[in-house]
């Protein structure tokens, strides 16, 4: 009944996002720190990193929020029991996911690649934005499910429902995670 | 998946359009990670939001604008946006100032940061009613459409937002040159 009250009264919506909304906010400085420390990278020497990071940060929240969805509706509806078993059913979710965010990496690189040889007329092999881009976002990926499904395995374990808690999670992890590994990746292999 | 990357890659290249700028107005970078994720944390809630109020039947696409309780969520939206944005601006201006990076002065960037909030929280919360409510008015259901369109589109909107904010701040700087 509270939780429907909160659905249509203002001070009842403020309450229950602005916590999280506040760490989200706070969390997200810090990529804004990294990015300002490696401009001259992203946006000179490299421009396609910064035109692919809202696409790699995106990709990987959202697809780890459509595994911990399907998680938690496991859970709820008892396919999966607490601690994540059977652990085949579980994984076969997460590879799924991944597969899906994997191909959406593969076509981000191909309209990067495109974008740099035809508009920055750059330099940088199709294999190296392929890499870089596909082990970045695995990253972001695998460490925003992870923390995703530990957040929900505790929340579930308290009585309440994950799904109010774990999207903006994902998100931000996915954002600062993906951003911090792109410039890694990026100044490894390019 | 691949119309939300092309989308994406729109809002990147926004992105890069404002290398300039962001190099006349040292440590607003730090602000566009957490600008962008307000849209994904405050827009995709309201889309969730509403569509569990059409489920329980209080609102409708024929009265919605006349409905207290679609424009209380459209408010706390607004709201909840620019109050995310003040400590946000602070400890972004705290960090940069500790750090010894150039940053533009407190003000200037709690201006920009509070018209890309108010702007984009404005137009994405405008835009997700109508799409909730448009959706569900022609037989499908909102939580299917809402949060991925919204989610897609934001960040266009919000780094459009900051291209006018940034106007918006050069225009009050010629009228008040300690801004």
């Amino acid at each position: 009944m509270s939780s429907m009250k909160n659905l249509n009264s203002l001070t009842g919506i403020i309450r229950e996002t602005l916590p999280i909304l506040l760490g989200v906010v706070m969390f997200n400085v810090l990529t804004g720190l990294y990015l300002e420390q490696t401009a001259e990278l992203i946006f000179v020497t490299y421009p396609f990193l910064i035109i692919g990071i809202p696409a790699l940060v995106n990709i990987a929240g959202d697809m780890a929020d459509v595994f911990l969805a399907r998680i938690t509706s496991a859970l709820f509806t008892g396919r999966i029991r607490i601690g994540f078993k059977p652990y085949s059913l579980s994984l076969a979710n997460f590879f799924g996911t991944y597969a899906v965010a994997c191909s959406g990496y593969l076509f981000l690189s191909v309209v990067l690649y495109v974008m740099d040889v035809l508009v920055f007329q750059g330099t940088v092999s199709f294999f190296q934005v392929v890499i870089v881009f596909l082990l970045a976002g695995s990253v972001a990926f695998i460490v925003s499910s992870g923390i995703g499904l530990t957040i929900a395995h505790l929340v579930y374990l308290k009585g309440l429902n994950p799904d109010n808690f774990t999207p903006p999670i994902t998100t931000s992890f996915g954002d600062v995670v993906g951003t911090v590994s792109l410039l890694f990746f990026a100044s490894t292999f390019l | 998946m691949l119309v939300t990357v092309l989308a994406e890659v729109v809002a990147g290249t926004l992105l890069h359009g404002l290398e300039g700028s962001l190099k006349q107005l040292p440590g607003l970078l730090v602000l566009i990670p957490g600008l962008m994720s307000l849209r994904g944390s405050v827009s995709t809630t309201l889309g969730q939001r509403l569509g569990s109020l059409y489920h329980l039947g209080l609102i409708r696409w024929e009265d919605s604008l006349r409905n207290p309780i679609v424009w209380t969520n459209i408010f706390a939206n607004i709201l909840l946006t620019l109050i995310a944005v003040i400590p946000q601006v602070i400890v972004a201006h705290v960090l940069l100032l500790f750090l010894k990076l150039p940053t533009i002065s407190l003000l200037g960037l709690l201006f920009i940061g509070l018209s890309v909030a108010f702007i984009s929280g404005l137009l994405l919360s405008l835009l997700t009613v109508f799409i909730a409510l448009y959706s569900a008015h022609k037989g499908l259901d909102p939580d299917n459409i809402t949060v991925p369109l919204i989610a897609t589109i934001g960040d266009i909107i919000t780094v459009a937002s900051v291209f006018l904010s940034i106007t918006m701040y050069y225009l009050v700087q010629l009228l008040f040159p300690f801004f």
